[in-house]
């Protein structure tokens, strides 16, 4: 079933200090429904190639041609655009709303 | 607290805040050791040598027993050099330490081809080469990490040096 808001718990440490190892948060899968990510959002991304996995990160730039560059807080510690390049739109699920 | 409830019975699906599998765990020093055993290796193999110009059925055997043995660890090693840096090559280094260090890419370039030379050769040049190389590249790796990269003497046979942090 699909619920607009999705349920999430952090695994890892890119995110730190904002996000722990062990958070839970909220996603809104409809945040970005009509209109785009926008810089400091913190966001879920999934990407070809990482098995389905879905991963939390920082938009950190928007590019010209519309695509966004995401960062972990934590950039020693952290697989991001500075890896994979700038992401497309679609590749963002949704964006966090709320740690609880 | 009802929340929390809720985890219990649906546990919340994972959201992964770093790559694949956790990184930040990468060090040049295997890469180190094996460089250091495809020397020792090639020394070893240096070393071979027949009792006579004609030696009998059972010396041969034992010649060529030994030499396959040198050569299957120097093979397997220069492998590992290769292996484990193209991993940190790959997975560690980023943009900006390729831009600090120039000659980062070359260099890494350089180790894949001495490897393979020293795979293809009984070629003690071109072992001591790679390792000289691997050990640049660990220094390069070490002071990104902000960690002073020392040299260490070994206690190995080959009587090299580690690079390791200070």
């Amino acid at each position: 079933m699909w619920f607009p808001f999705s349920r999430y718990k952090v695994v890892g440490h890119s995110m730190e200090p904002t996000f722990r190892d062990g958070d839970p948060l909220w996603v809104n899968r409809l945040s970005y429904l009509f209109s785009s990510p926008k810089l400091d959002d913190i966001v879920t991304i999934q990407l070809q190639g990482q098995r389905g996995k879905v991963l939390l990160k920082k938009i950190k730039k928007v590019t010209k041609d519309s695509k966004y560059f995401v960062e972990g807080l934590n950039k020693t510690d952290s697989y991001d655009s500075r890896h994979f390049g700038p992401i497309d739109k679609n590749k963002i699920l949704g964006k966090v709303i709320k740690k609880y | 607290m009802f929340l929390k409830t809720i985890d219990k019975i649906f546990p919340p699906q994972p959201v992964y805040a770093h790559c694949d599998i956790p990184c930040g765990i990468y060090d040049p020093y295997q890469a180190q050791v094996a460089a250091h055993t495809v020397v020792r290796m090639v020394n070893l193999l240096d070393e071979v040598n027949a009792s006579s110009p004609e030696p009998d059925f059972d010396e041969r055997k034992r010649i060529i027993s030994r030499v396959a043995r040198l050569t299957s660890v120097k093979e397997e090693h220069a492998e590992t050099v290769k292996r484990e840096v193209r991993i940190i090559w790959g997975d560690y280094f980023k943009p900006e330490h390729a831009e600090k260090f120039p000659n980062l890419h070359q260099l890494v370039f350089d180790i894949m081809k001495l490897a393979s030379k020293a795979r293809q050769e009984v070629n003690l040049e071109a072992a001591e080469q790679l390792l000289r190389k691997v050990q640049e590249f660990a220094e390069i790796f070490w002071t990104t990490k902000d960690k002073e990269p020392v040299r260490v003497k070994s206690t190995y046979p080959t009587e090299g040096e580690l690079v390791l942090p200070k």
